[in-house]
């Protein structure tokens, strides 16, 4: 861990000059794994990191659970994130943490909008020719809808936004910690561009 | 560097290690109530059957995972470790993998060897019937048959803390 922190030093130093001017705590930077943008909301015994996926990551992803062609060019034309969301309090010092995504709110070009959830999906596979497996794999994939965190309990999962690729938004965040409420706002979150490749001209 | 910023420096990766050091847990919360752990026969990558019920009388460590989640995957060196500190103490280790076929999972095994079982949840219904949201989850059976401890996310599950807590169940 101390190595980890050696490492990434310049980065994190990086984002200490973003988190002293932001009240609510927010950094970005590149994620050192996936080599992306990320966001990260960092309250007392929260943290949460969304990562930017590229939609070409997404679709080979998918494509790697079994999802066809058709299908997994049809996801990755969603906007994707990773998400890493962590109950940061200690077993000495325990709290619970709480999130439900339904409350959560994309702010876009002046309009508001849900993100794309588990239960939204699958309204979506059940009018598509999607098999069994895929659907499971899909739904385990992404961040629950609703969770709850004890100390040191945390998730990866992936969350999609019903927005453009390059869509910049700001985010509405909603958690609980024992029972009481708190919400910030995450600003400027970018949804990754795609790739478009074109033919090599000689 | 000016002072005030060496303060400010030092206050926020004060902030901050405690994020970092949470990444390795070995933290354990036990179940209210701990209800009975829903019964379930499931075949291993080895075409072995599984029962539950079967495994009254050991501690039962119940694991729901799949190769693609890397939370999974970070733990299953330390599930390996303490299988080997534990396998002959009245304890019997099960991860689940869910909605994976066993050639998949197989292949996985060749950068991930371990030696208990696992087992596969195809149609998620083993899953859906424990109070499981996101991969991994792993609950500790008590040898009565009762959902004792829980934990969400990664643990170091051959941390001396936790195996106590198990062996503990265990006797």
């Amino acid at each position: 861990m101390a190595r980890n922190f050696t490492q990434h030093s310049p980065l994190i130093l990086a984002t200490i000059f973003l988190s002293s001017t932001n009240s609510a705590k927010v950094t970005t930077g590149i994620d050192e794994q996936a080599q992306l943008p990320y966001w990260e909301l960092n309250e007392p015994n929260l943290s949460l990191r969304i990562v930017q996926r590229l939609p070409d990551q997404t679709r080979a992803y998918f494509s790697g659970r079994g999802f066809n062609k058709l299908e997994s060019d049809f996801i990755a034309s969603h906007c994707f994130f990773q998400n890493i969301f962590r109950n940061t309090s200690t077993a000495t010092k325990p709290h619970q943490l709480e999130y439900d995504l339904t409350q959560w709110q994309i702010n876009y070009h002046q309009k508001t909008y849900s993100l794309l959830l588990r239960e939204n999906w699958q309204n979506i596979w059940a009018q598509r020719d999607v098999k069994s497996a895929q659907k499971i794999a899909f739904e385990w994939s992404l961040l629950p809808t609703k969770q709850e965190y004890l100390a040191a309990d945390y998730n990866w999962g992936m969350s999609s936004y019903p927005l453009p690729h390059g869509a910049k938004f700001d985010l509405k965040v909603v958690w609980f910690i024992d029972g009481k409420k708190n919400q910030t706002t995450i600003s400027n979150i970018q949804c990754a561009k795609d790739i478009e490749l074109s033919p090599v001209e000689e | 560097m000016p002072q005030s910023l060496l303060k400010h420096l030092i206050l926020i990766c004060a902030l901050l290690l405690p994020c970092l050091s949470n990444a390795q847990s070995t933290t354990l919360h036990p179940v209210k109530g701990t209800p009975i752990a829903a019964d379930f026969k499931l075949l291993d990558i080895d075409d072995l059957q599984h029962t539950l019920s079967d495994y009254r009388g050991k501690v039962v460590i119940l694991n729901f995972w799949a190769t693609w989640c890397p939370p999974c995957r970070f733990e299953l060196p330390s599930m390996e470790r303490a299988w080997q500190q534990i396998k002959n103490k009245n304890v019997i280790m099960l991860a689940i993998n869910i909605g994976e076929d066993a050639d998949t999972i197989f292949t996985f095994t060749a950068d991930y060897s371990v030696t208990f079982p696992l087992l596969m949840d195809k149609d998620s219904k083993v899953i859906n019937s424990y109070p499981v949201v996101g991969l991994p989850t792993t609950y500790i059976i008590d040898p009565s048959g009762n959902l004792a401890y829980k934990a969400i996310g990664t643990r170091e599950w051959d941390d001396p803390k936790i195996i106590h807590a198990i062996l503990n169940l265990a006797h």
